[in-house]
């Protein structure tokens, strides 16, 4: 399988702190690879600094995206670049509507100078269709963004753009999170479908559960901002069953 | 003595303002700056009709120094002369409404019964030099409906002042979806309006305000009748020395009554906004609900914005009573989740600005874009 991703003995610094401590994970076309770790282990520091956050700086290392080096790269360009993050908490924006926000983001993609009438008129139904896909109802779209949405149109949202953008490598950061059964199938559902189109899937995760639908390549446990260990997913429930002690006696 | 006079002369006794502000929230408002402009001059309104209205409807209303109308049945419309006398339709208070009373040149009163057909209707209120001022009151019999879309045009120069009245009256059942924009561009404004909603009757108001250098909007509902509705979606902005007070004003009377009061606002460079939502329910209007919603963004290192909801109850039995305000610009958060999704910090801005502007639905309705609001009155 061909190496999408690449992330070189990474070191990073948040607010004068070292967090990552040398990080070394590679991702394939294909392939989901579950980042599991303890709460603080450095996992939402990763997915931020390969998606090029500002304040998370690299102080060794690198990330290769396609073979190329992209940790100059500001987020939009490395978006624009096939990269993708879907938030474990999408902040709220007042004042513009999700389909607002759609239509820019399509448009940008698509090279229009201007980011507010929808460029391509046939990616209305395309987006209509995915809110059917992915559970939602169509007066979403006239919701201001991420405003008042519950924790499953969060991650409903979240995993619709996922979908619509089209990006080459999909990071998703805890993406079970606060949802029911109904819910966490239904977003492992989707992971699968992303799986068979050759996406190449990140997924952050503190539980394992959400292995019971849908299964990873790939799993890199991160404990104290270094990889503490590394398996398939006998690994995931092996943490699942006994905890993260496990892999701090290793 | 004719009404002017005698309004000018209730006007030097009266205070500045006491409608609907509570005494903290006065200096939101720069009287000074309508103060200073109040100075008597001849006044004439001589500004064209926008090629872009002509496209928008064959039925149109427009108020000048003359009202001319096209395409609405004459029985609908009742035309008045500059001795209109304004308080048949509005409560006056305070100094500055007296003076507006007084500015009134031509008034038209429209009422729409059951059934006609004034979808798309369009009432246009032309702004001039001096102080220039319209009044338009619109009646609905029970269960007319209708879709009104009133376009506001401020002065020109940067002494005029515009004021324009709106008195709308629903009749029970009836519906009324109301597109109010306002460009005030050179003009100092005060604007009053007033709409009283009688039982089952609902009102979608949905409002576009772009600032002068000292716009003032009073949207005052009544919701008298029992499952009265109003929803209102609002979007201002106040640029580069603009100062906008934009105030959202529901009253609860009628039980099980329903508003929805949803204002957003963007603020640039040295401008001011303030947007306040407030909602009363008073003691009769049991089992009603409420939402107060609004939210300023501020961009530009002298922008000023406010963001006041209210809510007052008094009636121990609410179905719902919400209010939440911000005042914010893009957030480290906010731009880095859209740079994930590839805009850039500008596309950013330009998104949540945009945003802003056609929350409301107005612009879209007009098929009006920003550029041609921001550059002015030009047509598409």
């Amino acid at each position: 399988m061909q190496t999408a991703l690449k992330v070189q003995n990474l070191k990073v610094r948040v607010g004068g702190k070292e967090i990552l401590k040398g990080v070394d994970l590679e991702l394939n076309y294909g392939e989901i690879h579950a980042v599991m770790g303890p709460n603080g282990s450095g996992k939402s520091t990763l997915a931020y600094t390969i998606m090029g956050r500002e304040g998370y700086e690299i102080v060794e290392g690198d990330i290769l995206f396609d073979g190329v080096s992209i940790k100059d790269l500001p987020a939009d360009e490395r978006a624009l670049r096939g990269l993708f993050l879907g938030f474990q908490e999408p902040p709220s924006i007042p004042g513009v509507r999700f389909s607002t926000f759609l239509i820019a983001v399509i448009n940008k993609r698509m090279g229009a100078p201007d980011l507010t009438t929808l460029k391509d008129p046939k990616k209305l139904r395309e987006i209509y269709n995915l809110l059917n896909e992915v559970g939602l109802n169509r007066s979403v779209l006239s919701r201001e963004l991420n405003v008042g949405f519950s924790g499953g149109e969060k991650k409903r949202s979240e995993m619709l753009q996922a979908l619509l953008l089209d990006p080459k490598v999909i990071i998703l950061d805890e993406p079970d999170s606060g949802l029911d059964v109904d819910g966490v199938r239904k977003i492992a559902e989707i992971i699968k479908e992303l799986k068979a189109k050759g996406k190449a899937i990140l997924l952050i995760t503190h539980y394992a559960r959400l292995f019971n639908f849908v299964e990873p390549d790939k799993v890199t446990v991160l404990v104290d901002g270094k990889v503490a260990a590394t398996g398939g997913p006998e690994l995931a429930h092996m943490i699942e069953e006994k905890g993260y002690q496990v892999v701090r006696q290793q | 003595m004719a009404l002017k006079e005698k309004y000018m002369e209730i006007a030097e006794k009266e205070v500045f303002q006491e409608i609907a502000d509570s005494p903290t929230m006065k200096y939101y408002t720069n009287w000074k700056e309508f103060q200073k402009r109040l100075v008597a001059q001849d006044s004439r309104v001589y500004m064209e009709l926008p090629d872009w209205i002509e496209e928008l409807t064959d039925k149109v209303v427009v108020l000048s120094d003359e009202v001319l109308v096209r395409g609405v049945p004459r029985d609908y419309i009742e035309v008045h002369d500059g001795n209109y006398d304004v308080l048949k339709d509005i409560k006056v208070t305070g100094k500055m409404e007296y003076y507006n009373a007084a500015r009134l040149t031509r008034a038209v009163t429209i009422r729409i019964p059951r059934e006609a057909s004034l979808n798309g209707l369009v009432l246009v209120s032309l702004g001039g030099d001096g102080y220039t001022g319209h009044h338009i009151h619109i009646e609905l019999e029970p269960f007319a409906s209708a879709e009104v879309i009133l376009v506001d045009l401020g002065g020109v120069g940067d002494s005029s002042i515009k004021t324009l009245t709106i008195a709308v009256d629903m009749d029970s059942d009836s519906r009324l979806k109301f597109y109010s924009i306002s460009l005030h561009e050179e003009a100092a404004v005060y604007s009053r309006r007033v709409y009283r909603l009688s039982a089952r009757s609902r009102l979608e108001l949905n409002t576009f305000y772009s600032s002068g250098p000292a716009t003032r909007i009073n949207e005052d509902v009544y919701l008298n009748g029992e499952y009265s509705e109003i929803e209102v979606n609002s979007s201002s902005l106040a640029g580069r020395n603009k100062w906008g007070d934009v105030l959202l004003n529901v009253r609860h009377r009628g039980e099980r009554s329903k508003s929805y009061i949803n204002g957003r606002g963007v603020v640039l460079e040295d401008g001011i906004l303030t947007i306040r939502g407030i909602a009363i329910v008073e003691k009769s209007a049991e089992w009603s609900s409420s939402h107060v919603e609004v939210h300023v963004s501020a961009f530009g290192e002298q922008a000023k914005g406010n963001a006041s909801p209210m809510l007052e109850i008094h009636t121990g039995n609410v179905e719902e009573a919400f209010h939440s305000a911000s005042v914010s610009s893009l957030s480290e958060d906010e731009l880095f989740y859209l740079g994930t999704r590839g805009l850039s910090k500008d596309e950013a801005r330009e998104l949540l600005v945009e945003g802003i502007l056609h929350f409301s639905g107005v612009l879209e309705r007009l098929g009006l874009s920003i550029e041609t609001v921001l550059r002015g009155l030009n047509h598409e």
